[in-house]
Order: C-alpha cells, then sequence, then structure tokens
C-alpha cells in the first residue's frame, strides 16, 4: 500500500478498524452502572450469608433430633423389659423366667438375689405341668437366660477388681446366678453331666475356696446353703468371680456334683405332685385366637385440599423472556424492554397470594415389614393463586400496551391456575394391624407433569391465556419433583377391612416452577403449599389363615 | 495467588461490605496486577472489584453498544456481564487474558439479552437490494460512532451475526451453535446484514465525508 494514500479496505475490515480500535477510547458506562452492580453483589452476599445460616440452622436441628432420638433410645432401652411381650412368644416360659431373673436386681442386695433365683425357680417347678413339658421347653429356656446373662456379662467385667460389695454383685451376677442354677438343673436331669464352665460366661478361680465356687449353684435353691458370700465367709472378689480365663478344679467339679446330687433330689421332691395333675389340666380350657395374616396390599383414595403458591419468579434477569401479546420496536427513549418485563414481574411477585389448591389420588400400599408401608399410585391436582399487576401482567405475558403507555394503571387482579398429573412414592409409618384410632406419618416424593396452566385478568376475559407444557415457548417445567410429608390420624374398626384417615400434610418443590432460571439450585423459589389430607382405604387389617 | 500474595494495599481493604454505595472511593495505592485483582475479586473484595471494574469496563461498554440498539439495552447487558464475571470469576482458568474472557461473558450475556428481547421485537427487513457489488472503503471517510449507529440500527439477529462474524471473527458453524440456528442460516443473514450495511452507507450524507 502506498503511503500516502489512505487505508482502504473491505466492509468488514472498516467496521473491525474502527469498532476494535475504538473500544478503548470508548466511553464508560454511567457510575449508575457500579452502583447497581454493587448493590447487586451486596445483595448476593448477604443472601449467601442467609444461606449459611440456614445451613447451620438445619444442621443444628437435625443434631438436636439426633440427639433426642438418641437420648430416647438410650432411656428406652434402660426401661425393664415388659412381661407382656415375653408372654406373646413361643418361650413364654422361659423368657417369664428371664424377666424375673433380668429384674431382680433391683433389690440390690444378697438376699434379693436369692430372692429372685428362688423365684423364678420355684415358678418353673410349680407351673410346669409335667417332667415331659420341663424338657420340652428347656431349650428355649436356657437360650432365654443365656442372653440375659451375655448381656449383663460385660457390665460385671467392668468392675475393677476390688472386693465386691453386695448391692453390686447383686445387681451384675444375678443372671449369671440363674444361669448356672438353671443349667445345672437342666443338664443333671437331662444329660448327668456338669455344667461345662465353656457354656457360662464366666467361671470361677481355682484359688478361691470350694464353698465360695459352689455357692452361686447353690443359692439359687431355697433350703439348701445360705446365700452368696454368707457360706465361705469371704469377700467375694471379681478377680475370683469374672475371670473367664479360669477353669473349674477337681474340687469345684466334685462340689458341683455335689450340687446337682443335691438338685436331684430336689426335682425329684418336686416331682412327685405333678404325677396326679394330669386330671387337672385336662379340664383347662384354652382359648386360643384364629390364626390371622396382615394383609400386605391396601388400595385407597385420597382428597387434600392445600393453601398453594406457585412462587414463581420471573423477575430474575436471566428467566425466560416475558412475550408480549403485541410485537413491537423498542425505541430509545423508553427504558429497556427487560427491565421494564423484570419490574412488571416483580410486581407480580410482590403481590402474589396462595390460592387454593385440591388433589385427589388413588393409591396402593404395600406392607413391608413392621409398620412401614410403601404406596404409590396416581394423583390430579388443580392450583390457584392470584397476584395483582398494574403493568398487566399475567404470570407469563405482559400487554404490549402498558410497555408503550408508561402512565401508571390500577393494579388489576391476575389469576393463574395450574393442572398437574403425577405419581407419588411415599413410605409410611402406622400401624397396620391396629384397629381403632392410631396415628400415622408418611414422607415421600412425587414426579408431576404440569398439564396446562390457564392466566386471566380480572375483568378482562380476553386477556385469558393457556398455556401447554407440551407447546414450546413456555415458561414453565414440564416435570418438576415434589417432596410431601404428612401425619395425621388413622381410625379402623375392629373386624373391618376399611379405615379413613386425615391429617394435616405439607409439600414443596425440589426446584422453581419456572424453567429457565440460572439462579443456583439453592436460590431457586419453589412452590410450597400446606394444607388438611384426608383418605380412606380398604382391604386392610387382617384377614384369616384359611 | 495464595492469600498472603495479595499485596498489603489490599489486606487493609475490609473484606465486610458497607451498605454504602463506595463508588467515588479513591485509589491511591499503585495499580494492582490482573492476578492481584482476580485473587482479590475471590476474596470478595469490594476494592477489588471495583478496580477490576474501573479497568474493563469502558471497553466492555463498547462491546456491548455493539450487540445492543441502545446505550440502557447496553448498560443492560454490561451489568449483567459484570456480574456473572464476579460470580463466576473462580472458574477462570488463567489460561487466557482476563480481558479475552471477560469478553466472552460480555456476548454471552448479550446473546441471552438478545433470547430474552427476540420475540418483543418485530424484525423489519426494510427495502434493500438481494445482493451488492463488493465495495472498497476508506477508513477515514467513517467515523467511529457512524458506524456504530449503522450496526445498531440493524434487526437483532443480523447485528448478532454481523457482530459474530465479522467483528469477533466466530465462524459460522460456531455462530449457529450459539444461536441455535443452523450453519446456512447463519450465512444467509450474514449476507444479507452484509447489504444492509453496504446500503446504509452509501447514504450516508456526503457533506459528512471528509475528502480523501
Amino acid at each position: 500500500m502506498d503511503s500516502q494514500s489512505p487505508p482502504k479496505g473491505s466492509l468488514e475490515e472498516l467496521f473491525r478498524h474502527h469498532l476494535l480500535e475504538s473500544e478503548a477510547a470508548a466511553v464508560p458506562p454511567r457510575p449508575l452502572v457500579w452502583d447497581q452492580i454493587d448493590n447487586s453483589l451486596l445483595l448476593a452476599e448477604n443472601e449467601k450469608y442467609r444461606r449459611r445460616l440456614l445451613v447451620h440452622r438445619w444442621g443444628m436441628a437435625a443434631s438436636l433430633l439426633l440427639a433426642a432420638l438418641a437420648g430416647g433410645g438410650w432411656w428406652h432401652s434402660q426401661q425393664p423389659a415388659s412381661p407382656n411381650l415375653a408372654r406373646a412368644t413361643n418361650s413364654t416360659y422361659a423368657a417369664q423366667v428371664a424377666t424375673a431373673a433380668t429384674t431382680a436386681p433391683q433389690s440390690r442386695a444378697t438376699i434379693g438375689l436369692v430372692g429372685a433365683s428362688r423365684q423364678a425357680t420355684e415358678t418353673a417347678t410349680q407351673s410346669a405341668p409335667s417332667s415331659a413339658w420341663l424338657a420340652g421347653t428347656s431349650r428355649a429356656s436356657e437360650d432365654a437366660v443365656a442372653s440375659a446373662t451375655a448381656s449383663h456379662y460385660p457390665r460385671a467385667a467392668s468392675t475393677s477388681s476390688q472386693a465386691f460389695s453386695a448391692a453390686t454383685l447383686g445387681h451384675s451376677a444375678t443372671p449369671t446366678l440363674a444361669t448356672y442354677a438353671y443349667r445345672a438343673t437342666m443338664t443333671s436331669r437331662h444329660s448327668g453331666g456338669v455344667a461345662t464352665p465353656a457354656a457360662t460366661p464366666f467361671s470361677y478361680s481355682t484359688t478361691q475356696p470350694i464353698g465360695s465356687t459352689a455357692t452361686p449353684s447353690l443359692a439359687a435353691f431355697p433350703s439348701t446353703t445360705p446365700p452368696l458370700g454368707q457360706s465361705a465367709g469371704t469377700p467375694y472378689t471379681t478377680a475370683a468371680a469374672l475371670d473367664p480365663a479360669t477353669t473349674f478344679s477337681d474340687a469345684g467339679l466334685v462340689a458341683s456334683q455335689q450340687g446337682e446330687a443335691i438338685l436331684d433330689g430336689k426335682l425329684a421332691q418336686l416331682a412327685l405332685p405333678t404325677a396326679g395333675l394330669p386330671a387337672t389340666l385336662t379340664a383347662v380350657e384354652t382359648n386360643f385366637l384364629p390364626a390371622t395374616e396382615l394383609r400386605r396390599w391396601r388400595f385407597g383414595a385420597e382428597y387434600a385440599a392445600t393453601a398453594f403458591n406457585p412462587n414463581t419468579d420471573f423477575a430474575n434477569p436471566s428467566t425466560s423472556p416475558l412475550p408480549l401479546a403485541n410485537s413491537i420496536t423498542n425505541s430509545g427513549s423508553l427504558p429497556s424492554l427487560s427491565a421494564f418485563g423484570r419490574s412488571a414481574a416483580a410486581e407480580y411477585r410482590t403481590n402474589l397470594r396462595a390460592g387454593l389448591g385440591q388433589r385427589l389420588s388413588l393409591r396402593a400400599t404395600r406392607w413391608l415389614g413392621g409398620h412401614w408401608s410403601l404406596s404409590t399410585g396416581l394423583e390430579v391436582a388443580q392450583q390457584n393463586a392470584t397476584s395483582a399487576t398494574s403493568l398487566g401482567f399475567d404470570g407469563v405475558r405482559m400487554d404490549a400496551l402498558n410497555y408503550s403507555n408508561s402512565a401508571p394503571r390500577p393494579l388489576q387482579t391476575s389469576s393463574s391456575r395450574y393442572r398437574s398429573a403425577g405419581v407419588p412414592v411415599e413410605l409410611r409409618y402406622d400401624n397396620p394391624i391396629k384397629s381403632g384410632v392410631s396415628l400415622y406419618g408418611r414422607l415421600g416424593a412425587i414426579v408431576s407433569a404440569l398439564l396446562n396452566v390457564r392466566t386471566e385478568l380480572a375483568n378482562n376475559p380476553e386477556t385469558a391465556r393457556s398455556y401447554s407444557p407440551f407447546a414450546g415457548g413456555t415458561p414453565y417445567r414440564r416435570l418438576t419433583t415434589l417432596l410431601r410429608g404428612g401425619a395425621g390420624v388413622h381410625y379402623r374398626p375392629a373386624n373391618k377391612g376399611w379405615g379413613v384417615s386425615v391429617g394435616p400434610t405439607v409439600e414443596a418443590g425440589v426446584q422453581s416452577l419456572n424453567s429457565d432460571t440460572d439462579k443456583n439450585f439453592l436460590q431457586q423459589s419453589r412452590p410450597y403449599s400446606f394444607g388438611l389430607e384426608a383418605g380412606f382405604e380398604f382391604n386392610s387389617g387382617v384377614t384369616p389363615v384359611q | 495467588m495464595s492469600t498472603a500474595a495479595w499485596p498489603a494495599t489490599f489486606g487493609q481493604d475490609p473484606p465486610a461490605r458497607p451498605t454504602g454505595l463506595t463508588a467515588s472511593r479513591s485509589v491511591t495505592h499503585a495499580a494492582p496486577t490482573e492476578e492481584e485483582l482476580i485473587d482479590g475479586c475471590l476474596q470478595g473484595r469490594q476494592l477489588a472489584q471495583k478496580q477490576l471494574y474501573d479497568k474493563y469496563a469502558a471497553r466492555m461498554m463498547a462491546v456491548c453498544l455493539r450487540y445492543a440498539q441502545t446505550t440502557f439495552e447496553a448498560e443492560d447487558v454490561l451489568q449483567e456481564g459484570f456480574l456473572t464475571v464476579f460470580r463466576t470469576l473462580g472458574s477462570f482458568r488463567r489460561e487466557c487474558p482476563l480481558e479475552f474472557w471477560i469478553r466472552r461473558v460480555m456476548i454471552n450475556a448479550a446473546l441471552r439479552q438478545h433470547r430474552r428481547n427476540a420475540p418483543l421485537v418485530a424484525v423489519s427487513d426494510g427495502d434493500y437490494p438481494e445482493t451488492l457489488a463488493s465495495e472498497e472503503f476508506t477508513f477515514s471517510n467513517y467515523a467511529y460512532g457512524e458506524l456504530l449507529a449503522v450496526v445498531q440500527e440493524l434487526a437483532p439477529r443480523y447485528r448478532l451475526v454481523f457482530n459474530l462474524y465479522a467483528i469477533e471473527g466466530y465462524t459460522h458453524k460456531e455462530i449457529g451453535e450459539l444461536l441455535h440456528i443452523s450453519e446456512g442460516t447463519s450465512k444467509s443473514q450474514y449476507s444479507r446484514a452484509r447489504v444492509v450495511l453496504q446500503t446504509k452507507l452509501a447514504r450516508l450524507t456526503p457533506p459528512a465525508r471528509p475528502l480523501s
């Protein structure tokens, strides 16, 4: 190119030359822009802190809940077992013996220990209709007592090697002694052997006097030997009582055999009265309840009336477009179209009010076991919401006239109606066999498809519009996921296969209802509802086994 | 860069953001480097954010003006773009100059703005010939303001395609992916934009043209 001639070029080069090279000398934006950016950053920072605070609060609440649950569980575990529960099992009698042996330590005294063992033994012998029956239940009884011993063993082992006080011994060793006594009884009667040390959770040291070794087994029986610790006249130490590494000595075996000989004699005496009992026993009538089986599947229908808030937020700068009813061309004298749309959407959101939401669902519930059930089905819902706008914004669109005519207008009521269908999956906690009034709780998720959205400005039928999510350009999500929880009261009449339930319910969306939001997951405005639900179910309860 | 490497001038900046606007706060320290600016912004320091904004606002405003129809709209894009910059600066991998990355953010903000407003604005091609012969232009005959005005008068889609292809250097395939249109559509729209621009440049009043 000639240095004298001015630079020339194509159209692209012309624009590139001027527009790119002039960037450095371009006029900076007005200071107001930074003010707005700064303000937005401040709001975002506050929102971040608020969110963190919320997370911390939830964390604290969850921790407290867990602590309360753990405390409740621990407290419950410390409560004595209910005799009623033991009776309900097959090993009724064995459990009763175990219960008597484990609850006896409340007295925490040697005399209490002996008393409890005596009670258990007496119950065992007096209530047994025959030796055959006793033999039949021996296995279950052994298991129950052994488990009671095992559960107490760690506590006994944790005590120091200092001398046992009577109270401590009475508390920790009672089940063990009951076990020993019972095992001695059973083994001597049926197998003729000696209770093996390995079968008992702990055994006795060879360094201890023979009398103290034999005492536990004898102490469980009345009028044979003095209570534990009194026969040998020496303090019973932990090392002597709880060392699992020690074994029986020959002297101990001899003592055991002696004790078992006494037991044999006792049992022989006890067996005598039972010889005259069979006639009495046949006269007793037993009324067994008919065998029943829990119905695994339940079916039902539910209706819920709630206050629903769509919580849509089209004021976000990056949400979906706000199409005008009429196409217009922006002119420089007006504020930018997006800013105008945002202000209209912000006004709509400010005035947004919850409306009536109704839900009808059909459900099938399957019993999983215990108190837990899983339910699913199909549901349809219609929800309404209202707002007010001065810019003709109906929740999705605004009127073009409002954009070109900036004169203030009175507020108009804008109503929206949302119809959806969904599939819920819920985990339910209730008592499926109890008749009468019981409580239930449930938690689950729903995948819901938005079928139709209808918007309308009050007193202006021409503004009514219907949006189908299956048509293009909808600002709503086609599929939404919601979380739902509920609890309440369930009533089922006795011997009937149906029941009704009623209780509060709450529901919240996992995502926002409006699509095309660039807000992160935690910042999204989610729809929510709360209200009452009522349900009817049939094929519930138990059914007789054929 | 670690926090310890941040200069003392930035370290003294209180992290807590005051409620009042501090745009007028004077900065008496030496201009920080790009790395220092980035690190300051990542730590949420307001002074660093302001300095970053001051450094690039004018250039980015020029970019936004090319994509927008009005100054108001350009400021909207600029505001949204800088908010995105501050929010996503952590994802900047420092493999390219910061200015290049910010420019991309601004262009994306302009595209989002276009998607929002496109259904609102009627598009009119006007009365222009189908094709024009290639012409050579003398650069000194035209001023920045004139050319900017001509570009801003283009229909939004034409303006986008022209800016992306002729100024930014995107290919038609890339433009098609950005605007969700086919490559052929991008080419035809660019051709149309070119004709409109060429016609408008020819219509500029002769007295305004300096003698070449």
